[in-house]
């Protein structure tokens, strides 16, 4: 099968998307500890963090979801179908990037630890809470090891859905 | 705020500047045609969309304790600039040595089921559709002010492959109908509106994402099928059956540029749909049975039983009762004869009523001895196609090809190429007609 066009516009969007929240979730944070930031700095800061706050929810309704040893818990089907209708980008790319293989299915609770570690101290800040600064220094650099993990293994997806897209012409970096 | 950040923001700006250039160069093009100006358009809104809103955007990227944090966000934001530039700019090449004519019947298609065109038709390797904003998404959370000047843009690439780019290949044109029936989908919301909270996009990137059957993936499911036959119905509808006989026609060979299994129907339902469709609403039959023939064909190469029919979704119904409503002109047998009483004169117009199919033939024969007809598209595919497989016909039908083909001293499949030639000239001169028709308003007569 010849990937297509449509194909190659749905990967790089939902590959995107996950690397996206990630790197909300590292400048969020990472600005807080920056300290002093104009309004709308502030502002853009605290929207990243509550992009990668829904984020981490969204993780965790389907990582519940794929847990539960029947999958009939109805309110649960629900929470999950309302997310992957929200966001579909995040869900495939979740989906793409998570449960792709038995490796990555096995560092699932490594994965989900870092971020709700993340997002532990990402809802303190939004709840005007102060956080420990070392637990949100360390809660970054595992976001980045972790950000870092997810681009090495989506770069030749992502660059192969590119070529797709605008196929030998040359293109500006 | 160390200097290299305010490097990499000037950077963003100076490769925004591309798209100023590029707006420059397209309206410095001498190839000042109505499609090249809808791209033109779309490239404008976009260009000032960034113009008015990347100051903000840039300042409002906060300091960070580490400098790469901030320059990895600035990094993601030119990527996804850079990517729809690249995407915009390669559609200029790929929008070049189409043949106007193919616009004409595109844009003929769009207007019969009354959605403005907003497209261009693109050279590629597939046939596919693809919406602006399906792209434009991706600035939706990393840069919002952009997307919110953005969202409403409509703009679409149709894409299909080099061999329909050609004169005289007019018959394939109507693969890309089914293409113009994706757009009046979305661009109606028909759907939509029948499975509100599942666009089409979003139904696509589940389905493709699918691996376990979560929730939502059987709505998801039903989203993207029931669009696929919608466009089928819309194309059947506007065409009279020749896109169902061209897409069986080809089916071996654009199996891989057509068709992804996990995102289009069976064949065999999806075609006893149209062949449904071509009995029970056009009254066609002589044409429904072409695709029968055809249908078998296809299914013993691909050694499979031919299982009864049973609709696929009960939605179709109310769907295709809509978008039926949406259409100016269906190619139904009344529908048909009316065209042709407008057309005819003398014992060939009494004829229409008794003997469809010797009027059809007649028509068929002067048409293949270089006699142009200026009608509806679907009325010239349909000559073309009469008597094919027909028991009393087909001798006929092959007769006049024989005789055209000897008059010019060509091959049959040389002839058959010509005939294209003179559809797609047909096309276009009915084309021109409406226009013409449309902006001069018919003269009164002149008092005796």
């Amino acid at each position: 099968m010849v990937p297509s066009l449509l194909t190659a516009v749905a990967e790089i969007s939902k590959i995107r998307s996950v690397k996206y929240r990630l790197s909300d979730g590292i400048l969020g944070l990472s600005s807080y500890i920056g300290g002093v930031q104009t309004h709308e700095q502030e502002n853009e800061m605290k929207r990243c963090l509550i992009l990668f706050e829904h984020f981490v929810e969204y993780f965790e309704t389907i990582k519940s979801y794929r847990e539960s040893p029947t999958s009939e818990d109805q309110e649960l089907r629900r929470k999950l179908e309302l997310k992957m209708f929200q966001n579909p980008d995040i869900y495939a790319g979740l989906i793409a990037i998570f449960y792709d293989n038995r490796e990555q299915m096995e560092q699932m609770e490594k994965t989900s630890n870092v971020l709700l570690e993340a997002n532990g101290v990402t809802k303190k800040i939004l709840s005007n809470s102060r956080p420990n600064k070392t637990k949100v220094n360390e809660a970054v650099r595992s976001l980045k090891i972790l950000r870092d993990t997810v681009e090495k293994n989506t770069a030749e997806r992502e660059r192969t859905a590119e070529k797709m897209i605008y196929g030998g012409i040359p293109v500006i970096q | 705020m160390p200097s290299s950040i305010e490097f990499e923001k000037e950077r963003i700006q100076k490769d925004l500047s591309v798209f100023k250039s590029f707006l420059r160069e397209l309206k410095a093009d001498t190839y000042d045609t109505t499609q090249f100006k809808r791209l033109r358009q779309a490239v404008s809104q976009i260009s000032d969309a960034f113009e008015k809103t990347i100051s903000a955007r840039l300042a409002a990227i906060p300091s960070a304790y580490a400098p790469e944090d901030v320059s990895t966000r600035i990094d993601e934001l030119r990527k996804a600039i850079n990517s729809l530039y690249n995407m915009l700019y390669i559609t200029i090449f790929k929008n070049m040595d189409v043949p106007p004519e193919l616009y004409y019947f595109t844009d003929h298609c769009l207007e019969n089921c009354s959605v403005k065109a907003n497209y261009v038709l693109c050279l590629g390797e597939t046939i596919q559709t693809q919406n602006l904003e399906w792209l434009l998404r991706d600035f939706k959370s990393i840069y919002p002010e952009f997307w919110e000047e953005v969202q409403h843009v409509k703009f679409y690439s149709v894409h299909f492959i080099r061999r329909l780019a050609d004169r005289n290949s007019s018959l394939d044109w109507s693969l890309l109908v089914h293409e113009m029936g994706h757009i009046v989908d979305i661009e109606t919301g028909l759907i939509d509106k029948m499975m509100p909270g599942v666009d089409y996009y979003s139904a696509y990137q589940l389905v493709l994402a699918d691996k376990t059957g979560d929730p939502g993936y059987d709505k998801s499911k039903k989203r993207v099928l029931v669009g696929e036959y919608l466009a089928d119905f819309i194309s059947t509808q506007c065409l009279g059956g020749a896109f169902g006989w061209r897409f069986l026609k080809e089916f071996m060979t654009l199996e891989n540029i057509f068709e992804d299994q996990r995102t289009h129907p069976d064949l065999n339902p999806r075609i006893r749909e149209m062949i449904n469709q071509i009995n029970d609403q056009l009254s066609l039959p002589m044409i429904s049975k072409i695709l029968e023939s055809e249908l078998t064909m296809r299914l013993k190469e691909l050694n499979e039983v031919r299982t009864p029919f049973k609709r696929d979704y009960v939605e179709l119904e109310d769907a295709f009762r809509r978008a039926a409503k949406l259409i100016n002109f269906s190619a139904t047998r009344d529908a048909i004869k009316n065209l042709l009483k407008e057309k005819l004169v003398g014992t060939p117009a009494r004829k229409i009523d008794n003997d469809f199919d010797r009027v059809l033939m007649n028509l068929q024969r002067n048409f293949l001895r270089g006699r142009p007809i200026v009608v509806e598209p679907a009325l010239l595919y349909l000559i073309y196609m009469y008597g094919i497989d027909n028991r009393s016909l087909v001798k006929e039908r092959a007769k006049n090809f024989e005789t055209g083909a000897t008059e010019l001293n060509l091959e049959q499949s040389d002839f058959e190429g010509l005939v294209q030639e003179l559809i797609a000239d047909c096309i276009k001169l009915h084309a021109v007609a409406e226009k013409y028709q449309r902006k001069i308003p018919s003269v009164p007569p002149i008092p005796s």
